[in-house]
């Protein structure tokens, strides 16, 4: 503090910077130095107190600014983004080679080292049992990703930035994109999860799991792909869903063009095997109703049984393939409200001595027909 | 403050030995600082602001080990914040802009004798007419009263950030404080 403040003025002293530090944060120090200035220098009292107010008023003009709100949700929301980036960074260095082995490279036992790690690293990622899938398609994207891990016991509900919404099932991972929505809707997948997508047919939503990519414009349905399962499996609760090998979506050289891909309707499953490389479609074990009931459906009184599979199956929005002509003269007098779909099935195909099976997501009745017990 | 910057200083080797706890103290201490100054130089999107934010504290975490311990810590980052900022708008528009900002401050007026008195006058109270009249400041000296008198950053530091050498830092809060002070008489 050795200025010379022998001929500084108002603004000389309201922006100096010993007179500002201790104005904006005083210590006992800068306290003792302007008390003994003020008695050195009685001239300067009135300068000194015009300062004062001076940036009082600043201070005052820039209120807005230093009040700026900041709201604690938003604070917390960018901590844990931090964190999670902060988090997927550390997974991605721990498997890079230490730089300290770099360093040493001159060394020929060191090169020797790092191409027996370099090998070690590059057989993991071909190798089914090692380094996973999702590790892969996410470390590429290290930086601009969102991570939701499901450590708990409990699903977890997930709300994507469109407010699509994915219950994440217990020791399950999924990341997304920081970009999400603006020129894509890709999720990465790395176990159990209900996805409920919002509608939007210019932005598909690719859900990507091990080795299989799901795309939607918006539905319900759930992707089961952990680590460690033989199998891939996508179930559809509304709408409709395509489902792809990755390598074949990926693949595929023009964007538009059909890609080989396997599409479910509700109440579809499909089971990809993660040997053979093979879908099969399916439906799902407990196929659910797509509309809330009427109180008198399925109440079936001498009704044609033609007319009931095909009120069953629009129920259900699923295939009942059946023979209308051998069908023809059978009827079903029967409450089936309370039956699932395997049992209304049932109680039909037993009444008419009809067999039925499940057939790449279809039904397929097979009856001998009824003979007319009226005549 | 209630921190000195002994206790912000200990907190940053702390950090950089990667202890969780004290990075993030240090967020929270400066976070709100970071989103007003982020704010006040990009007001357009808020979003924007938030990703830089996490860029800085992201990218200190990866070079923490590499890091010196900066003198004034919220000097450090806003600094970066801004250096952040600049980078990817830079990246984003690609410069046609042949107006350096220096030369964009030399273009501009002085409110007129009548504007400044509606600005007075329209105010309904001394904050609102403060506000007003900073707000008719050329935008780097805006810049500088605010890192000088809510941020408490020396003109060094300020001339770090604005680009400019610390006679310059200590010119632009000058000038401002002059003008505002002839406005109000």
């Amino acid at each position: 503090m050795n200025t010379d403040y022998t001929n500084f003025g108002t603004i000389d002293l309201a922006t100096d910077e010993a007179f500002l530090r201790h104005y904006l944060s005083s210590t006992s120090e800068s306290e003792h130095f302007w008390n003994n200035w003020l008695l050195n220098n009685p001239g300067k009292i009135a300068e000194w107190e015009e300062a004062r107010k001076l940036v009082e008023a600043v201070q005052l003009g820039l209120t807005d600014y230093t009040r700026t709100y900041l709201s604690k949700e938003a604070e917390e929301e960018l901590l844990k983004r931090i964190r999670e980036t902060n988090y997927l960074e550390e997974i991605r260095q721990a498997k890079v080679i230490p730089a300290t082995i770099w360093k040493q490279s001159r060394l020929l036992a060191a090169c020797i080292a790092l191409a027996v790690i370099g090998l070690g690293y590059w057989l993991s990622l071909y190798s089914i049992s090692g380094d996973s899938i999702y590790q892969q398609q996410t470390s590429e994207l290290r930086n601009t990703l969102i991570e939701q891990v499901n450590s708990q016991k409990e699903p977890k509900l997930i709300y994507l930035p469109d407010s699509s919404e994915v219950l994440l099932f217990p020791a399950s991972k999924m990341s997304y994109p920081t970009t999400y929505g603006n020129d894509n809707r890709n999720v990465y997948l790395t176990g159990k999860a209900v996805f409920d997508v919002r509608k939007n047919p210019e932005r598909p939503f690719l859900v990507y799991a091990n080795e299989i990519i799901t795309k939607v414009l918006g539905t319900r349905f759930e992707v089961s792909a952990f680590e460690k399962d033989k199998d891939v499996v996508v179930k559809v609760q509304s709408g409709q869903v395509s489902v792809y090998q990755e390598k074949e979506y990926v693949n595929s050289p023009n964007p538009s063009s059909e890609k080989a891909g396997v599409l479910l309707m509700p109440n579809q499953q499909v089971i990809f095997k993660r040997t053979g490389e093979q879908f099969n479609k399916t439906l799902v074990e407990k196929p659910a109703l797509l509309l809330t009931p009427t109180t008198d459906q399925f109440v079936y009184d001498e009704t044609p049984v033609t007319q009931v599979l095909k009120n069953v199956g629009a129920a259900y929005g699923v295939d009942i393939v059946f023979s209308n002509e051998l069908l023809q003269s059978c009827d079903l007098t029967a409450n089936l409200a309370e039956e699932p779909l395997r049992g209304k099935l049932d109680i039909i195909c037993r009444s008419i001595g009809a067999t039925y099976e499940i057939v790449d997501a279809q039904i397929i009745i097979t009856a001998k027909g009824c003979s007319n017990t009226k005549n | 403050m209630t921190n000195g910057p002994l206790d912000e200083q200990q907190l940053w080797s702390a950090f950089q030995s990667g202890n969780e706890d004290a990075y993030t103290s240090l967020y929270r201490l400066h976070v709100k600082a970071m989103y007003r100054y982020g704010m006040s130089l990009v007001s357009v999107s808020e979003a924007f602001v938030f990703d830089c934010i996490h860029d800085v504290f992201t990218e200190i975490w990866v070079k923490r080990e590499r890091l010196s311990i900066p003198e004034n810590v919220r000097y450090y980052l806003l600094k970066s914040l801004k250096v952040r900022i600049i980078h990817l708008l830079q990246r984003q528009e690609k410069p046609h802009s042949s107006l350096t900002r220096e030369e964009f401050d030399d273009l501009w007026s002085e409110p007129s004798i009548d504007e400044l008195y509606v600005q007075k006058e329209e105010a309904e109270n001394r904050q609102e007419m403060m506000r007003k009249l900073i707000a008719l400041l050329p935008h780097r000296q805006q810049e500088a009263i605010r890192l000088r008198f809510t941020e408490n950053m020396d003109y060094q530091e300020i001339g770090n950030i604005l680009d400019v050498n610390r006679q310059s830092a200590q010119n632009l809060v000058y000038r401002a404080v002059q003008k505002l002070r002839e406005w109000l008489i």
